[in-house]
């Protein structure tokens, strides 16, 4: 049987960026939000 | 509610990594299929990043029919978060589908019910996403997109039935009521594990994306307010 | 971005999203959205399949599976659960492409010949059995196809 670890491999990495991706994105706007809040004397929601 | 999202938000995020840990062990630990060898090891991506897929969108449908009902913002963020979690996890469900089907069935796409059913929600996830876009008004656009997914909820059903209604490519389900469980012995806890990571994932991204839409709301108005008082 | 972009970005959507919905809910309902046929369906309506592009689907008969020596030809009975057919076909097979298995082949229907695939799909059953327990994992696989055959 073909070893398919290249292909198992690639889905993860896929996965990695796909839900890992956004997180990291939305992570890291919600802060710099929170600082441009902060600098208005607003909390975040 | 977002404020209550603000509190769970790290206990779901430790939750969602330590169980994405004991899950990945779990996958790597778990023996090959007497068919598919390591090939299995797609599986337990595929499978719980679908099942995310189906329940953002049924989260979706409930936050949209309750925002047209009682019209309260609340109800309209989360709708915009489950699209783009919802639209992340199905992207993910079709290309994790797509690499196991070459070496499978010998083909990336088959134009079968399920996988056409799925590509249809991932359509309907972005078409919601432009459709939000393409209005001025916010009220208008949160209006417009909870009847749009409110509509596109009629895609449930087919993808979830698609594989008993019609005879497809795409296998039947492995678990159909408490009679039918066809995974067997030490392939079976890996999914358990990572359908659960993947719940805590998906809560966590629905948490997350829903804090960061509330904050942008919140700076849009301040940013307006200030507009205003400069015009003045 | 303008307010003309955003119309046209609108009723783009609107078209695409609509599009997608009406093609599935019609073709749901036309019975498009089947597949392949079976060996029994073929027989049974061959006539009027004839000179057309059809897919079958069943399982690869035990035994029946012969390779051309040098060449990738092959030939093999596709079964259901009362009839088979025979299928000839010249290429590479997927992987799970094995006796006993699952597979839908495709090509034009042509009464009377030998069924010529031009291409052989996989098709894998729902069950996932570890690899010391092969063959609990034949026989279940053997029982889950014949039944999605029905």
């Amino acid at each position: 049987m073909p070893d398919y670890s290249e292909y198992v491999l690639s889905v993860y990495l896929l996965a990695l960026l796909l839900l890992g991706g956004p997180a990291f994105v939305w992570l890291r706007r919600l802060q710099q939000l929170r600082r441009q809040l902060q600098a208005e004397n607003k909390d975040l929601p | 509610m977002i404020k209550w999202f603000a509190k769970v938000h790290w206990l779901l995020a430790t939750a969602a990594v330590l169980s994405l840990l004991v899950g990945m062990w779990l996958v790597l630990a778990a023996p090959q299929d007497y068919q598919q060898g390591n090939a299995v090891r797609i599986l337990y991506v595929h499978v719980p990043a679908a099942k995310m897929a189906l329940l953002s969108y049924v989260v979706l449908t409930i936050a949209s029919a309750l925002y047209l009902w009682r019209r309260k913002e609340m109800w309209d963020i989360l709708a915009e978060a489950a699209v783009s979690v919802g639209a992340a996890f199905t992207a993910l469900t079709l290309a994790s589908g797509s690499i196991w089907g070459k070496p499978m069935w010998g083909a990336w796409w088959a134009w079968d019910a399920r996988l056409t059913s799925m590509l249809v929600l991932l359509i309907l996830f972005m078409g919601l996403m432009a459709l939000r876009n393409a209005l001025d008004d916010p009220h208008k656009s949160a209006r417009a997109t909870a009847v749009l997914a409110l509509i596109g909820a009629a895609d449930l059903p087919i993808i979830h039935f698609s594989v008993v209604w019609w005879r497809t490519l795409h296998q039947p389900p492995s678990f159909d009521g408490p009679a039918k469980q066809t995974i067997t012995g030490e392939l079976l806890p890996p999914l358990f594990v990572m359908s659960l990571a993947f719940f805590l994932l998906g809560m966590w991204l629905l948490v997350l994306k829903s804090r960061e839409i509330a904050a942008r709301r919140q700076w849009e108005a301040v940013e307006t307010e200030r507009l205003e008082r400069n015009h003045a | 971005m303008n307010s003309q972009n955003r119309r046209w970005l609108l009723i783009g959507s609107l078209l695409v999203v609509g599009g997608a919905l009406l093609t599935l809910v019609f073709t749901s309902f036309t019975g498009a959205l089947v597949y392949f046929y079976t060996p029994s369906e073929i027989k049974a309506k061959g006539n009027e399949l004839q000179g057309r592009k059809v897919r079958i689907g069943g399982m690869v008969q035990e035994g029946s599976l012969l390779r051309e020596p040098g060449s990738q030809k092959m030939r093999f009975m596709v079964v259901d659960n009362s009839e088979r057919l025979p299928v000839q076909y010249e290429g590479m097979t997927p992987d799970l492409f094995r006796e006993g298995q699952g597979v839908i082949v495709e090509g034009v229907w042509r009464s009377g010949e030998t069924f010529q695939a031009a291409t052989i799909l996989a098709k894998h059953s729902e069950d996932y059995v570890p690899v010391k327990m092969s063959e609990e994992g034949i026989a279940k696989a053997r029982e889950s196809m014949l039944k999605s055959l029905r």
